[in-house]
C-alpha cells in the first residue's frame, strides 16, 4: 500500500511537482535528445505487471541527469516517438512465462528479432514486441536496445509485488545501472 | 498478428485457437459454437479494471479522481479525467466556461488524433488491406505509416503541451487547469496541426476505398448532442430511436447485467436491449456539426446518416480526426490565456454526474461525495461495457450470414469486426484469444 499511495502526485499540492516532471508547452520537438532512455512498461495496479514501474522509481535517484526515465503504461507504438530520440533504450517488462517467478531475461533487440510467439492478438493496442519490429521496419531502431524481463506470479488488481518478483527487481535495478555506466564509459572511451 | 493453428482432433468437433502473447493486464476471449451450420452461441467475455477502481476511489478525496481514473487507461486518460472533473464540478454547481472551458476541448482533441489514427492506420487498415499487422502493412507501404506516426505524435504532443507530460496527464483539476499554457507553447504545434488535418484529409479518401464487408444493421446509435458542438465534454444523451435525457438520469434509463460467463458487466437500454456507441453514433447524431473540412471530407466519400455497416467505422474515425485538427487549430488561433487557471469554488456534499465522449464512445461516471470531500461511491461505466453486447450481436449476425467461408477468413473477419468497436482492451486486457467451434 506504501508503493501505491506514493505512486499519485499530491492533487492540491502541485508545488511540489518539479519542472522536469511538468513542463506544459515542452514536446519532444523542443526537447534535447537524450544518449540514453530507460522506459519502464506495466500497470502498477496489475501486481506483478508494475515491477518496470517499482525498478524504475527506485533507479531514477541514482542515474546521471542525462539519463532519461519514461514510464508507459499503455499504448506502446509511444516507443516509437521515444526512439526517435535516443541512442540506446533500455526497456523493462514483466513477463507471464512458464519459467520460474523471478526469472530475468535479457534480449539485445538491437541485434535480433523478437520471436514470432511474442506477437499478440490485440485488438486496441501494439505491444512491445510489435513496437520493437515496427520501429526496425521504419528503420527507427535506436543503437542499442536492450530488454529486461522478469516473470511474475500475481496479475491481479494490487497494487503490491510478489516477493520473488521485488528480489529480481533488486537485480535487475543493479544491472541497468552497470550497463548505463558501461554504455557511458564506452562512450567517453570512444571520445579521447 | 497471431498464428492460427488448428486443434483438432476429437471426432465432429473442431477448434480454432489464436494464440496471445503471455503479456498480462488482463484477458479476453471470444468464443463462437456453431451448430448445423447455425450460430448456437457467441461470447465476448473481458475483464473490467474499472470496477476495481471504482472500489478503490472510494475513502480519497474528491481532487484524487481525475489522476486516479486516468490510469484506467494509457490510450484516453483524456476522457476519464474529463468524465470525472465534469461529475464533480457537477456536484459543487461549478461552471468552467469560456477558455477553460475550450482548453479542455483542446485536450480531447489531442486524445481523439491519437487514438483514432492509432487504430485507424495500426490496428484496423491491415484487415482491410490483407496484412498480417502493421509490421507487414509497413513493409510495403512505409508512406502510410510515416504519415500515421506524423499524424499521431501531433496528437500526443497537443496532449503533452495542455497536461504537462507525456504519459499521464497531471495538470487538469476540478474547476480547471494547474498551470495555463501560453499562446506562443502553441506555435510550434499549430503548424503542425495544420499538416495533421490535411493528412487526415487524405486518410479519409484513403479510407474510403478499403473493401467493405457487405454488413448492415438498424442500429441504436447513442451519443452526446450540444446544441453547437460536436461533443467531446457536454451535451444530452440522445439515440436515433428517441432517447433524449440529461445524463443525470443516465442510470434510469441504462443497466448492466452480470454475464456469468464473463466478470465483466454489459450495458444494455432498458426494455430496449444493445446499443452502439461511438464514432459512428457521434457521426449519424451530430452530423451537421462537423467542422467545413471534415464535412468536405466526408461528402467527398458519400459518407452521410446513417452509416450503419460497422466496418466503415474506419472511416468515420478518419473524418472525426479531421475534425479533431480542425478543432484544435480553431481554439489555438482564437486563445487569450484565463487570468486564472481555474475557477472558485466549494466542496458540497451530493452526487455529480459526468459523461463525456471519449474515443470509442461515451464514459459515464457518477460519484457521491461526503461534506469532508471524501468519495462515498463512485461509479465507472467504460465505453466498451456499453458495446460489448452489439459486438455479441454483430457477431452473431455476421457469423450467421457468412456461416460458409472458410473458417480461417470467418476468424479474421470476426476479429475485424470486434476492431470496428476500437474496444478499449487497454482498459481490459492486452490480449484476445478467439476460439470458433463447431460441432
Amino acid at each position: 500500500m506504501h508503493f501505491l499511495c506514493n505512486a499519485f502526485l499530491k492533487a492540491d499540492d502541485r508545488g511540489d511537482v518539479t519542472d522536469s516532471e511538468f513542463s506544459p508547452g515542452a514536446t519532444h520537438e523542443n526537447r534535447e535528445k537524450s544518449s540514453i532512455t530507460i522506459v519502464g512498461i506495466g500497470n502498477e495496479f496489475r501486481g506483478d505487471d508494475g515491477v518496470a514501474l517499482y525498478i524504475l522509481r527506485s533507479l531514477k535517484k541514482e542515474l546521471p541527469a542525462q539519463v532519461k526515465t519514461i514510464e508507459l503504461t499503455g499504448d506502446q507504438s509511444g516507443l516509437l516517438d521515444l526512439m526517435m530520440g535516443t541512442d540506446t533504450m533500455i526497456i523493462v517488462d514483466a513477463v507471464s512465462s512458464a519459467a520460474p517467478v523471478g526469472t530475468i531475461f535479457r534480449l539485445d533487440a538491437s541485434m535480433d528479432p523478437f520471436p514470432d510467439d511474442f506477437f499478440t492478438v490485440s485488438t486496441h493496442s501494439i505491444d512491445l514486441a510489435q513496437s520493437i519490429e515496427l520501429a526496425r521496419t521504419m528503420k527507427r531502431l535506436p543503437d542499442v536496445v536492450l530488454i529486461y524481463g522478469i516473470v511474475g506470479k500475481d496479475f491481479s488488481f494490487t497494487p503490491s509485488l510478489s516477493q520473488r518478483v521485488k528480489d529480481s527487481a533488486e537485480t535487475v535495478r543493479s544491472k541497468i545501472a552497470s550497463d548505463v555506466d558501461g554504455i557511458f564509459r564506452h562512450s567517453q572511451t570512444r571520445q579521447i | 498478428m497471431p498464428s492460427a493453428e488448428k486443434v483438432k482432433p476429437m471426432s465432429n468437433s473442431r477448434t480454432l485457437k489464436v494464440d496471445y502473447l503471455p503479456r498480462v493486464e488482463g484477458e479476453g476471449t471470444l468464443v463462437i459454437k456453431t451448430k448445423d451450420s447455425h450460430v448456437e452461441d457467441v461470447k465476448f467475455k473481458i475483464f473490467e479494471p474499472p470496477r476495481f477502481f471504482e472500489a478503490f476511489l472510494r475513502g480519497r478525496k474528491y481532487s484524487e479522481a481525475p489522476d486516479i481514473t486516468a490510469r484506467i487507461c494509457g490510450i484516453c486518460p483524456i476522457a476519464y479525467q474529463m468524465s470525472s472533473v465534469h461529475a464533480m464540478e457537477n456536484a459543487f454547481g461549478v461552471k468552467v466556461e469560456g477558455q477553460l472551458r475550450e482548453l479542455r476541448r483542446l485536450l480531447y482533441c489531442g486524445e481523439w488524433i491519437e487514438s483514432h489514427v492509432l487504430h485507424v492506420y495500426m490496428l484496423h487498415a491491415p484487415d482491410f488491406l490483407g496484412y498480417q499487422d502493421a509490421i507487414q502493412l509497413a513493409k510495403d507501404h512505409p508512406e502510410a505509416v510515416e504519415r500515421a506516426l506524423r499524424m499521431k505524435k501531433t496528437g500526443n504532443d497537443l496532449v503533452t503541451v495542455l497536461a504537462g507530460r507525456e504519459i499521464h496527464p497531471i495538470n487538469v483539476k476540478v474547476g480547471g487547469f494547474y498551470k495555463l499554457p501560453r499562446k506562443e507553447d502553441f506555435a510550434e504545434i499549430l503548424q503542425r496541426l495544420k499538416a495533421a488535418r490535411d493528412e487526415a484529409y487524405e486518410t479519409v479518401l484513403w479510407a474510403a476505398t478499403l473493401p467493405f464487408p457487405n454488413f448492415e444493421y438498424d442500429y441504436e446509435f447513442v451519443s452526446l448532442s450540444h446544441p453547437n458542438e460536436y461533443p467531446f465534454n457536454e451535451g444530452r444523451l440522445v439515440s436515433n430511436k428517441g432517447l433524449s435525457i440529461d445524463i443525470r438520469d443516465y442510470e434510469l434509463m441504462f443497466h448492466e447485467t452480470h454475464a456469468p460467463y464473463s466478470n465483466a458487466l454489459q450495458s444494455t437500454m432498458k426494455g430496449r436491449g444493445a446499443y452502439l456507441t461511438g464514432p459512428l453514433a457521434r457521426f449519424n447524431l451530430n452530423f451537421e456539426k462537423l467542422s467545413p473540412m471534415a464535412m468536405k471530407a466526408a461528402k467527398e466519400v458519400n459518407a452521410a446518416p446513417p452509416v450503419t455497416n460497422p466496418f466503415k467505422s474506419i472511416v468515420i474515425r478518419s473524418i472525426e480526426t479531421v475534425y479533431a485538427c480542425e478543432e484544435a487549430i480553431r481554439i489555438i488561433e482564437n486563445y487569450e490565456r484565463p487570468e486564472k487557471p481555474a475557477v472558485d469554488y466549494s466542496v458540497k456534499s451530493g452526487f455529480g454526474f459526468g459523461c463525456t465522449e471519449a474515443p470509442r464512445g461515451i464514459l459515464y461516471h457518477r460519484y457521491l461525495v461526503g461534506d469532508d470531500g471524501l468519495i462515498k461511491d463512485a461509479k465507472i461505466v467504460p465505453p466498451t461495457s456499453q458495446n460489448q453486447r452489439m459486438i455479441e450481436s454483430d457477431l452473431r449476425n455476421f457469423v450467421t450470414a457468412n456461416i460458409r467461408l472458410p473458417k480461417q477468413d470467418l476468424t479474421l473477419q470476426c476479429e475485424q469486426l470486434v476492431r470496428n468497436y476500437d474496444p478499449c482492451i487497454s482498459c481490459a486486457t492486452h490480449f484476445l484469444k478467439l476460439t470458433i467451434e463447431e460441432t
